[in-house]
């Protein structure tokens, strides 16, 4: 554990982003993984979201737990037109946790536990008239 | 007004201090011998009997550190070890404060449940006198 109180989360968003980029394939196609969405972004894409958490630990060290986001984004207008964002969202849980009890690397730190806790879908409409399918997988983390 | 933060307060044994506790509390018991007689004008009355004092912790499993990890306790019961001079005290940095006395440790029970860090908790049994650090 760590000494002293430092902020994780980007030690943890890079972790996934590790795990993730040029690695979600779906029929055939590389979908890209955002940390940050460029402009213009691409019409199918996974972006690692946003880490909300707290402190844990113990008298000696630090842990820290909370939830992180990973989404992935379309621009589907109605849930039957999901099927490939749907798709896209297993192959990431396939590869965020391959196996229950492992974890990936992340950095210098040690992710103890990372398992999924849900998914939300959000429909967003934008000024220029496109709209976007949000689908929100939430993950509980415990780091180190 | 609270004004020690549980956080300093821990646990050594010997000179080491117990590693990986995220709390511990100090019981400290005396037994009241009922001594009521018809005398007692119908009020309960008691001497006093047999202290005792013990020591329960949790924390959250880690095998590594230098100190009292919960490997080695488990390896002190295991081995019916000795007494060691515990300290309960309200400054962990030195150990100059708070209570000592000598304790054997009597139990550890490790949990590991799925998908969160695995625990453990335990106690020390006070074997004698339990005093004041002076």
């Amino acid at each position: 554990m760590s000494t002293a109180s430092v902020d994780i989360s980007y030690d943890l968003i890079d972790g996934i982003y590790d795990v993730l980029y040029g690695n979600v394939i779906y029929e055939l196609e590389t979908i890209p993984v955002y940390k940050s969405v460029p402009k213009p972004p691409a019409s199918v894409y996974v972006l690692i979201g946003d880490v909300l958490g707290s402190e844990d630990g113990t008298k000696d060290g630090f842990l820290y737990f909370g939830t992180v986001q990973v989404i992935v984004v379309d621009e589907s207008a109605h849930c039957a037109d999901r099927k490939q964002s749907q798709g896209i969202l297993g192959v990431v849980r396939g590869l965020l946790k391959a196996t229950k009890p492992v974890t990936f690397t992340c950095g210098s730190r040690t992710l103890v536990v990372f398992s999924h806790e849900s998914l939300v879908p959000v429909i967003e409409y934008a000024d220029n008239s496109i709209i976007r399918s949000r689908l929100i997988d939430i993950y509980n983390y415990v780091l180190e | 007004m609270a004004k020690i933060n549980g956080t300093l307060m821990c646990i050594i044994s010997g000179s080491d201090k117990l590693l990986h506790i995220d709390n511990c509390t100090l019981n400290v018991n005396v037994n009241l011998p009922d001594a009521s007689t018809k005398e007692s004008s119908g009020w309960a009355e008691h001497i006093d009997g047999q202290r005792d004092w013990e020591i329960i912790f949790d924390g959250k499993y880690d095998e590594t550190g230098t100190g009292i990890t919960p490997d080695e306790i488990l390896a002190a019961i295991i081995a019916r070890s000795a007494d060691t001079a515990m300290k309960f005290t309200t400054d962990g940095a030195t150990g100059a404060a708070g209570w000592t006395g000598n304790g054997t440790y009597r139990n550890l029970s490790l949990a590991a449940n799925m998908e969160t860090p695995a625990t453990f908790s335990g106690s020390i049994k006070g074997n004698g006198a339990l005093a004041a650090i002076a």
